[in-house]
């Protein structure tokens, strides 16, 4: 069990309990947090669960794969931290992360 | 007494229970039937021993969570015309599994992203602003023809790096192909057309191919050349398939958005005025027009083992119709699902499917309809639309033929 924080491009807040082996998308999506849709269901097509991962914890979140860099590469919101958060495993590692979500997600 | 056999599942034969997705009319309004059959049979053995999905949760949950394949056991399409060959979606990405679904669906993703997204708008923007020109000086126009198809049309052609002197050709060969999707249950007539389709578009990208191998572009039939050259990347014939698959999947669908949208909006004069007053909203107004008239009303999936599906137990190698058109107006997840709502706070659709082969295009489809109806609004701002006849077209999707309308 740990925690992650994200953080919508509005500045609201929301504390939610992880479990090690989960995706930070299907924690989002579990608890209700807005701004994470996971269309696809995790498959890395959709894009409908872009976020950035604060500096802290990027190493922790493992390297970007190519479908992500598919998907992310040229889109507008896209920024050096951008992860789709159904390819981010949820470690102890990754405890309080800090996940910033994008202004739109479509 | 208990018994092991669920005696709720028709053993014998199955019930279109009032909607018949192959019936000529049904899609004039099939939304009553749809609800009528959600709400009678929410997960329905069909006469043809197919099941369809109708509870939105439940198309989610088989999409998210449900070991599915594209084909039968024994590798057979269920829903394909055994006759159809040539041209066929047999090897389209879209019919098949992974490892090999992944292969060709990466390689389309690379003409398909963001990039083109952001490389197509301004070609997109200049051909609506072309096309309301031209309405606004005449009076009226044709939303399908001068809108809802020459925007995708030209978009797609372009992508893939087909001559804008081809283009027309393709105005009859892809609505008669979207019909192979599902053409065993379809009448010979349908059959036999969506076979020659089938065989005019093979001959037509075969010679495109030939042509192209000597002067490739930045165009998406140059890269899946590339690709087929950079060794057994792509097999013989798979990329005529991909090429026939994609400008099915791209245009024809998008003509369903941009037309149903925009009579979507025809029809709640009240929801334009409110997209007139905030063009904000122009971005939840496309994906609640995609909920609203979905333009593929299903699409499938095959068990790989047994599921439970509200409360029954489908078998391994059930085929799945996942009833898009009716999971998008399931009032268990929108509240007053028949009400066209720019401003739902809520619009989370499934119009482009799920899972592993969530629609590639969505976001071309998305932007292109942005900007068509976005600028329809906005331009016939103040002026008084009245609509002619609507026809339906010959595609399997939910595409108008044509929607005329004059400007008073
Ligand atoms: C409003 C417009 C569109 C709609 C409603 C739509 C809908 C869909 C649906 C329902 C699927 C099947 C997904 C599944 O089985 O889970 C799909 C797949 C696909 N679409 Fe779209 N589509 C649209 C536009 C486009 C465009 C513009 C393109 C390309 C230029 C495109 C290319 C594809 C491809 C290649 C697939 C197969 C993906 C795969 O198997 O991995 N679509 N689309
Ligand atoms: S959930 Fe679709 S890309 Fe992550």
């Amino acid at each position: 069990m740990g925690r992650i924080i994200f953080i919508a491009h509005d500045g609201e807040q929301h504390a939610a309990d992880a479990q090690p082996g989960e995706s930070l998308m299907q924690c989002a999506v579990n608890n209700l947090v807005p701004g994470i849709f996971g269309d696809c269901g995790g498959c890395a097509t959709c894009g409908t669960c872009h976020a950035y991962i604060d500096d802290r914890w990027r190493a922790a979140a493992g390297e970007v794969n190519e479908d992500e860099l598919l998907i992310l590469d040229g889109s507008e919101h896209a920024r050096p931290n951008s992860r789709l958060t159904c390819q981010v495993t949820f470690t102890e590692e990754l405890d309080g992360v800090i996940v910033r979500l994008p202004p739109v997600q479509r | 007494m208990t018994s092991a056999i669920d005696t709720s599942i028709p053993v014998d034969t199955g019930d279109w229970c009032g909607a018949d997705p192959f019936a000529p009319n049904f899609r004039d309004d099939p939304y009553p039937s749809l609800h009528a059959l959600r709400a009678r049979d929410p997960v329905n053995l069909t006469p043809v021993n197919t099941w369809r999905i109708s509870r939105y949760d439940d198309v989610a949950t088989i999409f998210r969570k449900a070991k599915t394949s594209q084909t039968l056991a024994d590798g057979t399409a269920p829903n394909f015309d055994p006759l159809d060959t040539r041209g066929s979606f047999l090897e389209f990405m879209l019919n098949m599994d992974d490892p090999e679904h992944q292969r060709l669906r990466r390689l389309a993703m690379q003409s398909l992203g963001p990039n083109t997204v952001r490389q197509m708008e301004d070609e997109v923007k200049k051909t609506v602003e072309q096309t309301l020109d031209k309405a606004l000086a005449q009076g009226g126009m044709e939303i399908i023809q001068d809108m809802a198809h020459l925007v995708p049309s030209r978009m797609v052609c372009q992508i893939m790096g087909i001559p804008e002197s081809d283009r027309e050709l393709f105005n009859e060969w892809t609505g008669a192909r979207t019909n192979a999707f599902f053409a065993r249950f379809l009448p010979p007539d349908v059959q036999q057309r969506t076979r020659d389709a089938g065989n005019a578009m093979a001959d037509y990208f075969e010679n495109l191919v030939r042509e192209r191998r000597g002067n490739l572009g930045n165009d998406l039939i140059s890269a899946l050349i590339r690709a087929e050259a950079e060794g057994d990347k792509l097999r013989d014939g798979e990329l005529v398939v991909q090429a026939i698959g994609i400008i099915v999947a791209g245009y024809e669908t998008t003509i369903g958005l941009i037309g149903n949208g925009t009579r979507a909006f025809l029809d709640h004069p009240e929801q334009l005025a409110l997209l007139r007053e905030d063009p904000g909203l122009i971005n939840n107004a496309i994906e609640e027009c995609l909920r609203y008239d979905t333009p593929i009303l299903f699409n499938w999936r095959v068990l790989q083992e047994p599921f439970e599906v509200s409360g029954k137990i489908l078998p391994a190698d059930a085929v799945l119709w996942m009833m898009l058109g009716s999971a998008n107006r399931d009032p268990a997840r929108f509240p007053e699902p028949d009400r066209f709502d720019i401003r739902r706070r809520d619009v989370a659709h499934q119009a482009f499917g799920g899972g592993v082969h969530f629609c590639l295009g969505n976001a071309l489809a998305r932007m292109e309809a942005r900007h068509a109806i976005g600028q329809f609004a906005l331009r016939t701002k103040g002026i008084e639309i009245r609509q002619g006849k609507l026809e339906w077209s010959h595609s399997f999707f939910r595409v108008m033929a044509q929607l005329p309308i004059t400007f008073h």
